[in-house]
């Protein structure tokens, strides 16, 4: 931590394979730009093993704790537990529907994640009718939204942090098509981050969409998707002091 | 996918390639958009390294017969991480 606050690394859309980018190269200097890692899901490029070894090369002695959540990548391989346990063996916490508190500095940071999944935003929003595999899309965004709210709900920290995915607002998927924004995030996702009171949310996902936009409720959003950033991460230094404001206030959407 | 897509209906064809992109190990990137036009392929968007980029045109050139394959994609970033105050 600096003066300035606490300075939170993240990134996604990685999609490692077992070659190619040197990301121990790439990381090496994170400890002088920031305080944790955030990675936003999409690590790996087909979801193996093999893959996540890589991942875990890079994080394993990074002198910053790593938080994560999965991506639609990670999960293609049908090898979740064996991918989670690559990481976890190498001390990076893995989220889903889950949080953690890491202190950092005297502050108590706040992080809850899930893969998140689609669904769309108000006005073009998918709705649990017709088909059974309609039905399903639909059960599955919002059980995961529903299970971010009480991850959220569950941390007492001073800085509230959304870890996703996939994305909870409109605002970071500009540049993508329209057509696809129902594939890229929900608004479910955005809708628990604002009852938590989140002072802050990140995801991934979106390759041409924005760097910043904010929920329905004004919580800020950044897209850390790595082609969106271009760079192997970002920084965003959160000033403890000025957040909370959201919490206890049932900071509903409209 | 698989298959040789060189006799696809030209409007159907980018969609094809997109999908194939998505679906071959070798590359399984999302967000990369294929333009066909008359002789040409042309690929755009972002991949994670030169490897992926490779791996884009040799997936394209398996499935497009004689046409062209032309490859505008980008490689992510490795500059300074960039700043974000909340």
């Amino acid at each position: 931590m600096t003066g300035e606050g606490i300075r939170i690394a993240a990134v996604g859309d990685i999609h490692v394979g077992t070659s190619g980018t040197d990301l121990v190269d790439l990381w090496a200097d994170i400890g002088d730009h920031a305080d944790l890692l955030l990675l936003a899901g999409d690590l790996t490029k087909c979801g193996t093993p093999e893959e996540a070894e890589v991942v875990a090369r890079a994080v394993a002695d990074l002198p910053v704790p790593v938080v994560g959540v999965l991506g639609n990548h990670d999960v293609h391989s049908d090898q979740v537990p064996q991918l989670v346990g690559v990481l976890e063996r190498v001390g990076v916490t893995m989220l889903e529907g889950t949080g953690c508190i890491l202190e950092v500095a005297g502050a108590r940071v706040g992080v809850a994640g899930v893969k998140g999944f689609g669904g769309g935003f108000p006005g073009s929003s998918c709705a649990d009718f017709g088909e059974p595999e309609m039905k399903a899309f639909v059960h599955a965004a919002r059980a995961s939204a529903s299970a971010l709210g009480q991850a959220l709900a569950g941390l007492d920290a001073d800085v509230l942090v959304a870890l996703m995915h996939y994305a909870p607002c409109r605002g970071t998927l500009v540049g993508e098509p329209e057509g696809i924004h129902a594939f890229l995030g929900c608004y479910q996702l955005g809708e628990a981050v604002d009852q938590a009171g989140a002072d802050l949310a990140v995801h991934g996902h979106a390759h041409t969409g924005s760097r910043r936009g904010a929920t329905e409720a004004g919580v800020p959003t950044f897209n850390v998707a790595r082609p969106v950033i271009g760079a192997p991460y970002t920084v965003l230094t959160v000033d403890p002091g000025r957040c909370g404001g959201r919490r206890g206030s049932a900071a509903m959407p409209r | 996918m698989s298959g040789d897509l060189a006799g696809a209906n030209e409007g159907y064809l980018g969609a094809h390639l997109e999908e194939a992109l998505a679906e071959d190990g070798r590359v399984a990137e999302q967000g990369l958009h294929v333009q066909v036009a008359g002789n040409r392929v042309v690929v755009s968007g972002t991949v994670s390294d030169l490897e992926r980029k490779r791996a884009v045109v040799a997936v394209l050139e398996d499935l497009v017969g004689d046409r062209e394959v032309v490859d505008l994609t980008d490689v992510a970033g490795a500059g300074p991480p960039p700043q974000e105050h909340v």
